[in-house]
């Protein structure tokens, strides 16, 4: 990768420190097209030691 | 005792979560485990709900405070899951200042065991589960700061990890009281299990 090249990656941070990044924002996953999810309710939400 | 500092910047705690997004589905009810490891605390509070609880009044804000890098709380007493749900915060999408606004970073939403970016707004729609605070404390820890690039500078903490563990059951304790004052059976019923837990930990380490 040349130092150009380099330049051009996006900054994993945002510059305000608030907003999400563009990149994660491009990931996001819209309710409507989630998938049902009948597994959501009752779930454990252990963390084992 | 001062809280010391979470070992990871913030651009390592979303390089970490990202690297999950990417990867296979082992996440299944470990929303705590998620957001603690993205930061590199280690593992205190055996639930959310546990971690919840044991939060600093003075470290809990509201929907309007929430910054990203901070994690969030999701959670009604009397549903189906007493154990309450955590998120990390990736931030706001524009400049509105609702859940819709508010992008968070979770298991078990979209996929079963996945890690994914959602809208805050997700878990009152979908789990029933309201949103009680956002947080820059977790596990006894300052999650990174807003602005760090730079690795998070030591503080001390407790002086043995059997020392935090005792502090945890004692916060435990506490929200046990709390909840059976409240009514709260359910909850009551999983902090205790989380209680007996914590205490069989405690037994790993001699001081």
């Amino acid at each position: 990768m040349t130092k150009d090249q380099t330049r051009q990656q996006p900054d994993p941070e945002p510059v305000d420190p608030d907003q999400v990044p563009a990149d994660e924002l491009a990931l996001l996953v819209d309710d409507d097209h989630a998938e049902d999810r009948p597994y959501a309710e009752g779930l454990p939400q252990e963390d084992g030691l | 005792v001062s809280t010391p500092n979470a070992p990871r910047t913030r651009p390592e705690q979303f390089a970490f979560l990202r690297e999950q997004i990417a990867g296979p589905l082992d996440w299944e009810a470990l929303c705590l485990s998620l957001a603690r490891q993205a930061p590199g605390l280690p593992a205190i509070y055996p639930s959310a709900k546990a971690a919840m609880d044991a939060t600093p009044l003075s470290r809990r804000y509201p929907l309007s405070q929430a910054r990203r890098g901070m994690v969030a709380y999701f959670d009604d007493p009397n549903d189906s899951n007493p154990l309450a749900h955590i998120v990390t915060l990736a931030g706001w999408d524009g400049a509105g200042r609702t859940l819709d606004d508010l992008v968070t970073v979770t298991n078990d939403a979209k996929r079963r065991g996945g890690v994914d970016y959602v809208r805050a707004s997700f878990f009152p729609t979908h789990w029933g589960d309201p949103f009680k605070f956002a947080t820059d404390w977790l596990n006894g820890y300052d999650l990174p700061g807003y602005d760090v690039d730079a690795k998070p500078t030591p503080a001390p903490g407790r002086e043995t990890i059997g020392k935090n563990l005792d502090h945890a059951i004692g916060d435990i304790r506490r929200a046990i009281r709390n909840h059976r004052a409240a009514g709260h059976r359910a909850v009551v019923k999983a902090l205790s299990a989380d209680l007996a837990a914590l205490m069989e930990t405690r037994k790993r380490f001699p001081k």
